[in-house]
């Protein structure tokens, strides 16, 4: 097995034209995702994660700019044409998303959906798709699949669901899944099980995977390297106990404190952060000056008084 | 999935203009102010003649004479003065028909709407059997029982209009009704009248809103259909669908008497729509500024 | 069922009590038994965290207590007062007394409306007239960290979140309640956010001396703020204590489970302990058992099984 990552995201940078001016979404991005490896990316609203998983499966809004470079594999996504793209990833990359029911086409069975799946990456006839996504169901969890094949996506629960979009996302055998807070919206038992289904699947078969979440908890625990996203911009990122034991970062830091604790000492007010993520929408600025300024500036909101505290 | 920078701004953004149907808006503004001042005007306007006055000779093409705008007609009658004349007619029908459906309309649907129950089932009752009927014949039976003035006429359009109004507000209202905002009133102690006026009724009124204009521009071309049967306005009064049904005969002698009729109500039914757009685009609250 | 009155403290100063609290309502498909016979009581300046999954019928007891709509059967005293059966004229005086902020504070509010009419609104239906309204808008505003000069004249949807949510507890507040229902207040807000909205809480509380029914499914926020936890299953409580004695020593297997799935940064903060009595395994899934006490302040459903009378049982709301 090659050594090089999966994955190397080198200076991405994501510019968004609006009304308001051109607001510059994902300022120099790195992220490196090793083959076999969990790679947590963690991040608040407005942090860019979810555009930066847009633009590394090629579904970035229109009238953006890209700069930087996208390796898989070696090659650099951001200068292929999206059909060589297309190609290159489809059957490499599964993804799960948020909220399966919107994933989920919901008056489709859901042996239809996965059958045209495994057909569009493997290219069986119908009867072997249709073996495959019984199979794939089981892996997954789900119980007595060949009965519930044919069944609609609402007869699932919110978490049998996920589990298959998990399996829908495993058709094409990929050697990279990610999931876009893919447990953000299910009850905290779920959340586990799916949680720890896929870290099975990830051993099993030797992926990649990359766990999207606002949730540090989440990601604790279960991904080898973290990248902590703020405002756009990678504020840090390395092994996940160095990250969760010792932040560098102040924001990181801050953040970590932030969060409520299991174990928490009862009604004392939390360690809150002040300000909100910087606005992306400073176009005068270069963007190493802009992230200096920003930095400072949320620093000294931090110090500032606050009767909140 | 949030959008890009969307999220977590403090400060308001400048809204964004609505650039579409500007056009629009400002050509419907002023043709119906035109045409609103015209007909109110119409009597006091120096060198126009009444709209029976036999005024030239019979078919004129259109001069530079303001009596003779729009030429004359078959008879000799002015057009120009027939055309705003009946503006007020038409314009005077719209509003009230639409007003009349409007009140009984919305009144109805917020009660059936919010307190459901039977109440919700004698307006849907009241609102199918309106539209069960074939518009024209409610339309001739309501005026053939309360007679075919310009009132009775109203109320008759008006009463053919009022089954779009409770169904549009029963559905608003029902899907209001559950909303938190709701919930949060009468959490603070809102009583019902209390939450169907101050909460629910104006949130329907961008709803209502864009169906008013609908409305109006129905209703007059309705009475013109009315009058081109012959069952609108008794002459002489004019109407444009009177007059568009008298100048049918002559369309190949005098083409004009029969176009400015249609041009003018072209161009009134196009105004309220473009007016009932834009001024609905312009006051949409959205929560997309988050 | 005298059984359900265990877990009741017998507190005369009690700010609310609720025995027995039975919530069903009527779908396509048959009655849904949302809550099964609940009881728990709350002391004045005491916040009950009410935990539990979804489907477990926490929001709808929340919303019963404002009895909007009010419970199928059983009984819910405030300050005294019973609340079920009360008319809806004579509830409206109590309303004031309680207030509720909800999930997402946004959609809680008229979105025509500007944030000092919002707030005002519950003074306005008091009768209280414009001039003092504002003052006391202003006074609600300061106490979540807001300045009316700056937000009033605003519509909710030029704010965030997190300020929304601060605004819905201003609006709470200008009626002075004496208990307060918060359904999953900060579920929606980022962590940064979320841990501001949880100190204006706590600040507030504080002041005003206020009860709090804090709903959520987060065992960490929870745990920040109460004095007591109950955990909800199926429709009725199967643990419910003081808030170290629940963390610290679940009795419950659904506790425990609960507490086993959070996802943590550190293990290390739980730790939850795994020795004591438990029913016969599994069982607990699908038969309701008697709760019983298992320390101070602290009972769980370890108890004989519940015949409940030609009860269905409770299916997941959603």
């Amino acid at each position: 097995m090659s050594t090089t990552p999966l994955v190397e995201m080198r200076r991405l940078r994501l510019d968004l034209e609006t009304e308001a001016g051109t607001a510059h979404i994902l300022r120099d991005v790195d992220l490196t995702v090793p083959r076999g490896a969990t790679v947590g990316v963690v991040g608040e609203s407005g942090s860019g994660k979810s555009m930066m998983l847009r633009c590394l499966l090629g579904v970035a809004p229109a009238r953006s700019t890209i700069t930087g470079s996208i390796g898989f594999d070696g090659e650099d996504l951001l200068a292929l044409t999206a059909e060589r793209r297309r190609k290159l990833i489809g059957s490499r990359v599964g993804v799960v998303f948020q909220n399966p029911m919107t994933s989920l086409n919901p008056v489709v069975p859901v042996a239809r959906q996965m059958g045209e799946a495994v057909r569009f990456h493997q290219g069986f006839s119908k009867q072997k798709a249709r073996a495959l996504s019984i199979d794939l169901l089981g892996q997954v969890g789900i119980v007595n699949p060949e009965r519930r094949i044919d069944d609609y996506p609402h007869q699932f629960s919110g978490g049998m669901r996920q589990r298959v979009m998990i399996a829908m996302a495993l058709t094409g055998e990929p050697e990279l899944l990610i999931a876009d807070e893919a447990t953000t919206a299910l009850d905290v038992t779920v959340q586990k099980s799916i949680l720890d289904l896929l870290q099975r699947l990830q051993g099993e078969r030797s992926m990649s995977l990359v766990l999207v979440s606002h949730n540090l908890g989440v990601v604790a625990g279960r991904a080898d390297e973290v990248t902590v996203m703020y405002g756009g911009r990678v504020v840090e990122s390395g092994p996940a106990r160095q990250i969760f034991e010792n932040a560098a970062h102040p924001y990181t830091q801050a953040l970590l404190r932030a969060i409520p604790r299991l174990d928490a000492v009862p009604k004392q007010p939390l360690p809150a952060m002040r300000g909100l993520p910087p606005s992306v929408y400073d176009p005068t600025l270069p963007p190493d000056e802009a992230d200096r300024r920003d930095l400072e500036r949320w620093m000294s909101d931090q110090r500032e008084d606050d009767d909140d505290n | 999935m949030s959008a890009p920078a969307t999220t977590a701004v403090s400060v308001a953004r400048p809204r964004r203009p609505a650039r579409r149907g500007r056009i629009g808006f400002w050509v419907g503004l002023v043709w119906l102010s035109v045409l609103a001042l015209g007909a109110i005007f119409a009597d006091v306007i120096p060198g126009l003649p009444g709209p029976s006055e036999i005024f030239g000779p019979i078919g004129s093409q259109p001069d530079l004479s303001i009596g003779g705008l729009l030429g004359t007609d078959m008879i000799g009658r002015s057009n120009l003065s027939r055309i705003l004349h009946g503006a007020r007619i038409s314009l005077v029908l719209a509003v009230c028909a639409t007003a009349i459906a409007l009140a009984i309309g919305v009144t109805i649907g917020m009660l059936g709407g919010y307190y459901r129950g039977w109440l919700e089932g004698i307006a849907n009752f009241a609102a199918t059997s309106l539209a069960a009927v074939p518009p024209l014949l409610l339309l001739l039976a309501i005026v053939a029982a309360i007679g075919a003035s310009l009132f009775g006429i109203t109320v008759a359009l008006g009463l053919v209009m009022t089954n779009t109004y409770i169904r549009l507000t029963i559905g608003a209202v029902i899907s209001n009704a559950n909303r938190e905002y709701v919930l949060a009133a009468k959490a603070l102690g809102s009583g019902g009248p209390t939450v169907m006026v101050r909460e629910i009724l104006p949130n329907l009124i961008g709803v209502l809103g864009a169906m008013i204009p609908i409305t109006m521009s129905i209703v007059i071309v309705a009475e013109g259909s009315l009058s081109f049967l012959g069952y609108g306005i008794p002459a002489p009064t004019p109407s444009w669908g009177g007059m568009i049904a008298a100048g049918a005969d002559v369309i190949r002698k005098l083409p004009i008497v029969i176009m400015a009729p249609v041009a003018t109500l072209f161009l009134t039914v196009y105004s309220f729509n473009a007016l009932g757009r834009y001024l609905g685009a312009r006051t949409d609250i959205r929560d997309t500024q988050l | 069922m005298t059984t359900e009155a265990i877990g009741l403290r017998d507190d005369p100063d009690a700010v609310l009590v609720v025995r027995d609290l039975h919530c069903s309502y009527r779908t396509a498909t048959g009655p849904v038994h949302a809550v099964r016979g609940i009881s728990f009581d709350i002391r004045p300046g005491e916040t009950l965290g009410l935990v539990g999954e979804s489907g477990c019928g926490k929001t709808t007891t929340g919303r019963a207590i404002l009895q909007l709509p009010p419970g199928t059967s059983g009984s819910i005293t405030f300050e005294g007062r019973e609340l079920q059966g009360l008319r809806t004229r004579a509830m409206r005086v109590v309303r004031s007394g309680l207030q509720m902020i909800f999930q997402d504070a946004l959609s809680s509010f008229n979105p025509r409306r500007r944030v000092v009419d919002i707030i005002g609104e519950g003074l306005r239906l008091r009768g209280v007239p414009r001039r003092d309204r504002r003052a006391q808008v202003a006074a609600s505003l300061d106490q979540v960290g807001m300045n009316i000069d700056i937000v009033g004249d605003r519509r909710p949807h030029e704010f965030s979140g997190g300020q929304n949510q601060r605004i819905a507890i201003a609006r709470a507040l200008a009626l002075e309640p004496r208990l307060m229902v918060c359904d999953e207040p900060v579920a929606s807000l980022d962590v940064s956010v979320q841990a501001r909205v949880l100190n204006v809480l706590l600040k507030v509380r504080k002041r005003n001396d206020l009860s709090l029914l804090f709903i959520s499914h987060d065992l960490a926020v929870v745990r920040v703020l109460s004095d007591r936890v109950a955990v909800m299953h199926r429709g009725r409580i199967v643990e419910i204590g003081s808030a170290d004695a629940v963390y610290e020593t679940p009795r419950h297997p659904y506790t425990r489970i609960l507490l086993e799935s959070v996802p943590v940064i550190n293990e290390s903060e739980r730790r939850a302990a795994t020795v004591g009595p438990t029913p016969v395994d599994e069982t607990w899934r699908e038969v309701d058992h008697a709760l019983v006490q298992v320390g101070e302040d602290h009972f769980a459903a370890l108890g004989d099984p519940i015949q409940e009378p030609a009860t269905r049982r409770s299916r997941a709301t959603r």
